[in-house]
């Protein structure tokens, strides 16, 4: 039979292939302690942290039972990851989850009650915003791990150049709509604001009003009460009425952050991931709070909440271990490391940043409120969003548009 | 013919500005690109030349002793309270703007350039300052311009330049790159001049048909490779300016400041390597290359036993006789109707049971059954004449041998098909993998599960992922250059009728 060169190039790759591959292993060797398994979803740097903090942890004579083993999964798949993970029994000890991802695992019953763990007793050192996030069903079932919300970021260069004093962004929704109408130059493509239009994005101005989206008890949407709809009027009116917004939501239109990093948007509201890259590409920024609505100035919670699952065994070892990482402290050390803010309130007064532009988010977040706890955050937005675009395109009024939501998320979400 | 010629003139004038426009475009940016691959490795950012050169140097200390002297000059005392070192100049603002615009002219260059207040600072001695310039740089950016001056022997100097403010060694050698562009541009310009004059009249129309063809053939290329090109220029930049564009033309992608940190940090050789421990080792090897080893091998595997599988059974199905083999084809199609995940949670279980979760064989295994092999391939082979069967039996081929010697050869075209569409589905299957990976053990990692910790919560590493993508695209492309040799050599040999 005649040798086919084809044939024998793929074999000898293939040997070489899987010699390759085989010989990447490495293994772990056990140190006779027992393993607490912790997924989480940290980058680089906090991940190089985060082991430094469980080493002190397990150094403590109180712990020398345990190990922590702390497990890097990406972000965008720790959802099926850990869903499908928990179906055939091999889920982790403990995780580090999307705070919108806690309700819909204590839903399904996988979460520890951290009540019974001692956490009531705790639970007040904690910032109320994110904290809310895990109160389900009347429990606590996760802790608040690390959080953050958005601000007011605004470009000093425009605001010159626009004649405004670039060190005095707007207080209020009346000043931001005046200085808007000097910083826009529609004809030159340059716009005082742009902005995202999700249910996430929406909620400093939802909150500013005061309005809420769920009830408390999770049964009922709120979305058609007069605050949301007022609310719900005034962003539409940044775009529609005032022309002082880009339409950045609209498909196809330039993202807030890449008009803002290409001098298109004088203002945005973003977090402080973006401080780091807004930094790097020499911008002359500054950051503000949220304007203030009638109730004052808001924004929404954003960040990740860490819970103890009961397929594990351990509960009382990852609870210990997930308040001392959340402890004070710990956190103003993690914090000031890696520029982020703090969940417990008792780090606030230890924080010092080199970034004096984190202290506007260490205020911000003292006015957050709570993020609408429902079993599919993702659900809600994907019934709501649309609803609100047709009010930003003029399809429905406010009220109208709200009232529909209400129905549909009663009908679609709060029936999960 | 001759009545025609005037207009063929006009053809050629006009497909000339469009070989002109193109040229200059497609040159332009490759030399670009070239020029920053080179400087890319010759210079990192931070060693970028400094700006300014020294005779722009020694023009702003003139400007800038002029300005600090006249600033002390209207103090009482020489140095007065407002020059406490936290203390920026400004502080009253109307004696600031005063001097600003008594000195607009000087410093200003038409309004390009000012102070700023609020970083410009003197120190209590009054023997060091910082101006602030506001400025616009030289191509796309506006920026601060912040330089250190210090008084010595009596007249200031620049002590040093904040970092990051600069001309890059890409603005310097945009000169140069232009003059090559415009060359090369002369060059392809005088090429088909001199092909045209060449042309005998009688041939000029063809001649025409064909400029106009490869230019619009250009354009096609540019079209399907300019996302390819975006990529290759993304994955140079610094991290954080990934998305700026230059204002005056979006187009122009290549990066100002190149460096090559993303493929260095991709590769994880950034760092020295740390001995010792395992936890280090695996985070070591924890990089780029392992998952791309990881994919190669799972894709491999998988594309080659799909393949294999599908074209046997297909084989049956098409050549053999055995009961109830359209039924049971049928219910073969009919599984194709019900979607992937449904399957998903289960498969995952009895790979668990199993015992494999987290190996490599778990990546694979419940894919090997495919369904939509067995059909394409079956549909080909059934093209086969059956006559070339009953020879190869007749000249004592066992069944075997029909299927290697006669039924491969013929159907290899098909097989390429099934490999490569395999091969993609598992290089870029990220769902599946993600669920059965094991983290706890990294190195098990493959491919698109890796790529996706690249990205963040919130914010992307665009540079990195672009990197990654750089090298991802490598299998894929010398499969699709090595089959598409054999689909041609597989076709003609497939040409029989019965």
């Amino acid at each position: 039979m005649q040798r086919n060169p084809l044939l024998i190039a793929f074999a000898v790759f293939y040997v070489l292939l899987a010699v390759l591959t085989w010989s990447q292993d490495v293994t772990r060797t056990p140190d006779g302690r027992t393993v607490l398994t912790f997924w989480h979803t940290y980058g680089d740097e906090e991940t190089a942290m985060l082991k430094e903090i469980i080493a002190e942890w397990e150094k403590l004579p109180a712990n020398a039972a345990w190990t922590i083993r702390p497990i890097r999964l990406p972000f965008d798949g720790h959802k099926p990851k850990i869903r499908t993970a928990l179906t055939v029994g091999l889920g982790p000890d403990m995780a580090r989850v999307d705070w919108s991802f806690v309700c819909e695992l204590a839903r399904r019953n996988a979460c520890v009650d951290l009540g019974t763990l001692g956490f009531d007793k705790i639970k007040d050192q904690y910032v109320t915003g994110p904290l809310q996030t895990n109160f389900i069903d009347g429990k606590y079932q996760g802790i608040p791990e690390q959080t953050n919300c958005v601000a007011l970021f605004y470009n000093k260069t425009m605001f010159r150049d626009a004649g405004l004093d670039p060190d005095q962004p707007p207080k209020t929704w009346d000043e931001f709509i005046e200085m808007g109408k000097k910083l826009t130059n529609a004809e030159k493509g340059i716009y005082a604001f742009g902005m995202d239009n999700t249910v996430w994005w929406s909620l400093p101005f939802f909150n500013g009003f005061g309005a809420r989206l769920i009830s408390e008890d999770g049964k009922k949407c709120l979305l058609a009460s007069p605050e949301a709809v007022k609310a719900m009027e005034l962003k539409a009116s940044l775009f529609a009425t005032h022309k002082i917004e880009a339409g950045a939501w609209r498909a196809g239109g330039t993202p807030p952050e890449q008009g803002f990093q290409n001098q298109k948007y004088a203002m945005i509201f973003t977090g402080p991931w973006n401080l780091p890259r807004f930094s790097a590409s020499k911008l002359e920024f500054g950051i503000g709070l949220i304007p203030a609505g009638p109730n004052g100035t808001s924004s929404n919670v954003g960040g990740n909440n860490a819970v103890i699952f009961k397929a594990g065994k351990h509960h009382q070892a990852c609870y210990d271990f997930l308040t001392y990482f959340t402890s004070a402290p710990v956190q103003a050390k993690w914090c000031m490391k890696l520029n982020q803010i703090p969940v417990n309130k008792g780090a606030y007064d230890l924080v010092q940043f080199e970034d004096k532009n984190l202290n506007v988010f260490l205020e911000q977040m003292k006015s957050t409120l709570g993020n609408p706890v429902v079993t599919s955050f993702e659900m809600l937005e994907n019934v709501v969003n649309p609803e609100m675009e047709t009010v930003l395109t003029g399809q429905k009024t406010a009220a109208d548009a709200m009232r529909d939501a209400v129905r549909k998320v009663e009908e679609k979400v709060l029936t999960l | 013919m001759n009545q025609n010629a005037p207009l063929r003139v006009v053809a050629f004038v006009i497909l000339l500005a469009g070989l002109i426009f193109l040229s200059s475009g497609v040159i332009g940016q490759l030399l670009k690109f070239g020029t920053m691959v080179v400087v890319s490795i010759t210079h990192q950012p931070q060693t970028h030349p400094s700006f300014p050169d020294p005779a722009t140097a020694k023009d702003l200390e003139a400007i800038a002793g002029r300005v600090l002297d006249a600033y002390l000059a209207t103090t009482p005392e020489g140095v007065p309270d407002g020059f406490a070192a936290d203390c920026p100049i400004g502080k009253d603002p109307g004696a600031w703007a005063a001097f600003v615009s008594s000195h607009r002219a000087e410093m200003g260059k038409g309004g390009a350039r000012s102070l700023d207040k609020t970083a410009s600072l003197l120190q209590p001695d009054g023997a060091a300052a910082r101006l602030v310039y506001r400025m616009i740089f030289e191509r796309n950016k506006k920026g601060l311009l912040a330089f250190d001056f210090a008084r010595i022997d009596g007249a200031w100097k620049i002590k040093g330049i904040e970092s990051g403010t600069h001309v890059t060694v890409m603005d310097r050698l945009e000169p140069f790159v232009n003059t090559a562009s415009t060359l090369g541009v002369l060059v392809v310009l005088l090429m088909v001049l001199a092909k045209w004059l060449r042309t005998p009249v009688e041939g000029r129309g063809e001649f025409l048909k064909m400029l106009f063809l490869y230019e619009a053939l250009t354009v096609g290329v540019i079209v399907v490779l300019f996302p390819f090109f975006w990529m290759f220029c993304t994955s140079f930049k610094a991290s954080g300016t990934e998305l700026i564009f230059n204002e005056r033309n979006p187009f122009d992608i290549v990066a100002n400041e190149p460096t090559i940190d993303n493929f260095k940090k991709v590769l994880k050789i950034d760092k020295p390597a740390v001995a010792g421990q395992a936890d280090d080792l695996i985070e070591q090897k924890n990089n780029f290359s392992t998952f791309f080893i990881n994919s190669l091998f799972v894709a491999t595997t998988a594309a080659f036993l799909v393949t294999l599988f599908s074209a046997m059974s297909a084989y049956v199905f098409s050549k053999k006789e055995l009961p109830y083999k359209n039924g049971l084809f049928g219910v073969l199609l009919g599984t194709m109707m019900i979607p992937g995940l449904m399957y998903m949670v289960p498969q995952f279980f009895m790979i668990c049971q199993m015992g494999l979760c987290g190996t490599k064989l778990a990546m694979f295994l419940p894919h090997l059954a495919s369904v939509f092999g067995v059909f394409m391939l079956k549909q080909f082979m059934d093209t086969i004449p059956s006559s070339l069967l009953e020879a190869a039996r007749i000249d004592g081929a066992s069944e075997w041998q029909c299927f290697t010697v006669v039924i491969i050869p013929l159907a290899m075209p098909i097989i390429l098909t099934l490999f490569l569409l395999t091969f993609l589905f598992h290089w870029s299957n990220f769902l599946w993998q993600l669920i059965v990976t094991d983290f706890a053990n990294p190195l098990s990692i493959t491919l698109p599960v890796g790529l996706a910790l690249f990205r963040g919560q919130y914010t992307s590493e665009t540079g990195q992922i672009m990197a990654a993508s750089c090298f991802s695209i490598v299998p894929i492309a010398v499969l699709f250059l090595i089959a598409q040799k054999y689909f041609i050599e597989g076709m003609t040999q497939g040409a029989v009728k019965e």
